[in-house]
């Protein structure tokens, strides 16, 4: 019997809208995942002598701490703050960041950026703050350890301290304030190690992507067959 | 007169199949993608079971499924290694037993097919209840209906291919206890409840409204009763029996299984997540409910729909419990859409809201990091979705937010259940 197919102009359009929506999601797609483990996140070394034990103090000085990501593409640190209510009252106040690491093909990198004090957030809490510091997604960064200090450029006053909890300090049992780093997750990043995962039991996935194929194929057939009746 | 030719209509079927291999797509996909402590936890239970004759199940289910446990003991190898690495490492035990074995299982190169494997019975299970399925409703609208709820139902693809768990026998049971009900033969529905109660308890608290439905006398109400509680009588045997095949090896490590898990102390010890109750406000409105029900003239089917899912919603609202427990709502939602679609966006507005309250509350347990198969170094660092979502809010500020959106959609659910407009009459 012949299969006759009517050729519908919205139809075909709408496909290749998806194809390319697709294609475009899997090529410039990104995906940030927070990273809660804190094996993530590890303060290794204090320039800052801390005012209490549970607390750095960025007071005119320089905070310190070493991450070792279990991924490439780190895109960003949270930390959690003590934000005294002054705090956001410095407008022009900035901060140094460094981040120093050498990567697994043995290349150094060094990044220096200038946070606006103003652009670490204005998430509001009683006694805490979140601040989320946007980096340049370090590549080729896995496993390695990662060297982060954040300097304040001007001599600030009591009042703008910026605390860091260490990572044994919880202010409140709901209040998961373990600091935490950020991925930037790609979307074709995201596929190959999917791919990957897969070629590592062939046997299985042959048969199961012939059945899952069978089934999808079943589906398109199907749905062919009911836009011809209609 | 029943008519075949309505539902055998090329397009009925055509749709129907199309709602089921969509359906089975899903559950394909999902399937060897993630796993959950849970499923490690029974799966271990019944290997030893199968493997040693050490009794270690918790309910009914567990015991079929440990026949098919026997029959594919050759294809996961990786059950017996992780549980023995375990043993070594001196951390086995009740439910910490499988925490940190969900990495050692995660990074192996057979855990996804080893994934498959053990959730295939659920999906066995549904395919062959099709037929049963199709013979449950009357015309092909409330086939068609019927097929794309339950196919392409969330809940049932994140509790049962997701998380694992095997409720859906119970639910399925009592979607034949339903179907038996608006036939009004009320000895079949109460034993299928009764099925249902045996392999998940949570179901007794529906009881009393089918009692009330089938109210004749009370001689005939004691009769019911019993029979609602047959399956588990009968289970409790198959228990004893099964308990006495326990063989001596790591005794000091067998707990007292038992067939009825449900602690009476969730309901009267008023932990229910609202601290401020000095007692458990289920104490006042189950009993409401089933006055209420009682209290009415005539009782229809629907009226014992709507009143079970009320039940329901308020148990599961004012209780402590797992995200996936959202799942015993399924078949009173199917069948309610089916004649009442006023209720699908509230109902939709609250699964979500749940759910998103217990991703908050439990975290990673319920999240993201269920797909570790997938991609072990990505998902076992990420945080729960409403960490990636809502990080900037305080977590105390969010589960208020989160637990007022749930408790507001499952009231307007309730009170829409009770409204009558637009019901489609569903009595034979």
């Amino acid at each position: 019997m012949k299969l006759k197919l009517k050729i519908n102009l919205i139809s075909v359009s709408l496909i290749f809208l998806i194809t390319v929506l697709f294609f475009a999601v899997y090529q410039f797609g990104e995906l940030d995942l927070i990273a809660k483990n804190n094996e993530n996140y590890q303060i290794k070394e204090i320039y800052t002598k801390p005012l209490k034990n549970e607390s750095f103090s960025l007071k005119s000085g320089t905070v310190s701490f070493e991450i070792i990501p279990k991924r490439n593409y780190v895109s960003s640190i949270i930390l959690f703050g003590k934000k005294p209510r002054y705090f956001f009252g410095e407008e022009n106040s900035t901060l140094s960041l460094n981040i120093n690491y050498v990567k697994n093909s043995g290349q150094e990198v060094n990044v220096h950026e200038k946070i606006a004090v103003s652009d670490l957030g204005s998430y509001s809490r009683v006694q805490t703050s979140i601040f989320k510091i946007n980096i340049p997604p370090l590549e080729d960064c896995k496993n390695r350890k990662v060297f982060v200090s954040i300097s304040s450029d001007q001599d600030n006053s009591a009042l703008s301290e910026l605390k860091i909890w260490n990572d044994d300090y919880d202010p409140s049992p709901y209040d998961d304030a373990k600091p935490k780093i950020t991925y930037r997750v790609y979307t074709t990043d995201f596929f190959y190690d999917l791919l990957d995962n897969f070629s590592n039991d062939p046997k299985f996935f042959k048969y199961y992507y012939i059945l899952v194929g069978t089934i999808f194929l079943a589906i398109i057939i199907l749905l062919i067959v009911e836009k011809k009746k209609d | 007169m029943r008519t075949k030719n309505n539902f055998l209509k090329d397009r009925n079927l055509r749709l129907l199949l199309i709602f089921i291999l969509l359906g089975l797509i899903f559950r394909l996909v999902l399937m060897p993608i993630t796993l959950h402590v849970d499923l490690l936890s029974a799966s271990f239970r019944q290997y030893l079971f199968v493997d040693n004759k050490i009794f270690r199940l918790f309910l009914l289910p567990e015991v079929f499924l440990s026949g098919y446990f026997a029959l594919i003991k050759p294809y996961i190898r990786l059950i017996p290694e992780v549980m023995n690495k375990t043993i070594e490492s001196g951390q086995y035990g009740i439910f910490a037993e499988a925490t940190d074995t969900v990495d050692l299982f995660s990074r192996s190169s057979i855990a996804m097919r080893t994934l498959f494997i053990l959730k295939l019975p659920y999906l066995l299970f549904e395919v062959l209840l099709i037929p049963i399925a199709l013979r449950m409703f009357k015309n092909s609208r409330e086939k068609l209906l019927f097929f794309a709820l339950w196919w392409l139902n969330p809940l049932i693809l994140y509790s049962t291919y997701v998380w694992g768990r095997y409720d859906i026998f119970a639910i399925f049971s009592v979607l034949i206890s339903l179907h038996y009900a608006r036939q009004k033969k009320d000895a079949k529905s109460l034993i299928f409840l009764g099925i249902a109660i045996a392999c998940r308890e949570s179901f007794v608290l529906v009881l009393p409204l089918y009692l009330i439905y089938f109210y004749k006398n009370y001689i005939k109400t004691i009769i019911n009763i019993l029979v609602a509680f047959l399956p588990t009588m009968f289970a409790s045997i198959v228990f004893d029996f099964l308990k006495s095949q326990n063989s001596n090896a790591i005794s000091s490590l067998v707990i007292d299984s038992r067939i009825f898990s449900f602690s009476i102390d969730y309901v009267l010890k008023a932990k229910l997540g609202s601290p401020w109750f000095e007692m458990s406000p289920l104490l006042l409105l189950l009993p409401l409910l089933y006055y209420l029900f009682y209290r009415k003239e005539r009782r229809s089917f629907l009226d014992l729909l709507s009143f079970n899912t009320s039940v329901m919603i308020v148990f599961l609202s004012l209780s402590y419990i797992h995200a996936h427990y959202l799942f015993w709502l399924t078949p009173f939602f199917v069948y309610l859409i089916i004649f009442n679609k006023k209720i699908l966006w509230p109902v939709i507005i609250y699964l979500i809201s749940a759910f998103l309250y217990f991703d908050a509350f439990f975290g990673v347990n319920v999240s993201l990091a269920m797909f570790r198969p997938l991609n072990y170094e990505l998902f076992s660092n990420v945080g729960s979705i409403t960490d990636n979502l809502f990080f900037s809010l305080r977590k105390e500020n969010l589960l208020v937010i989160l637990n007022t959106a749930r408790l507001a959609s499952a009231s307007i659910v309730v009170y829409l259940l009770f409204k009558k407009n637009n019901e489609i009459k569903a009595e034979n």
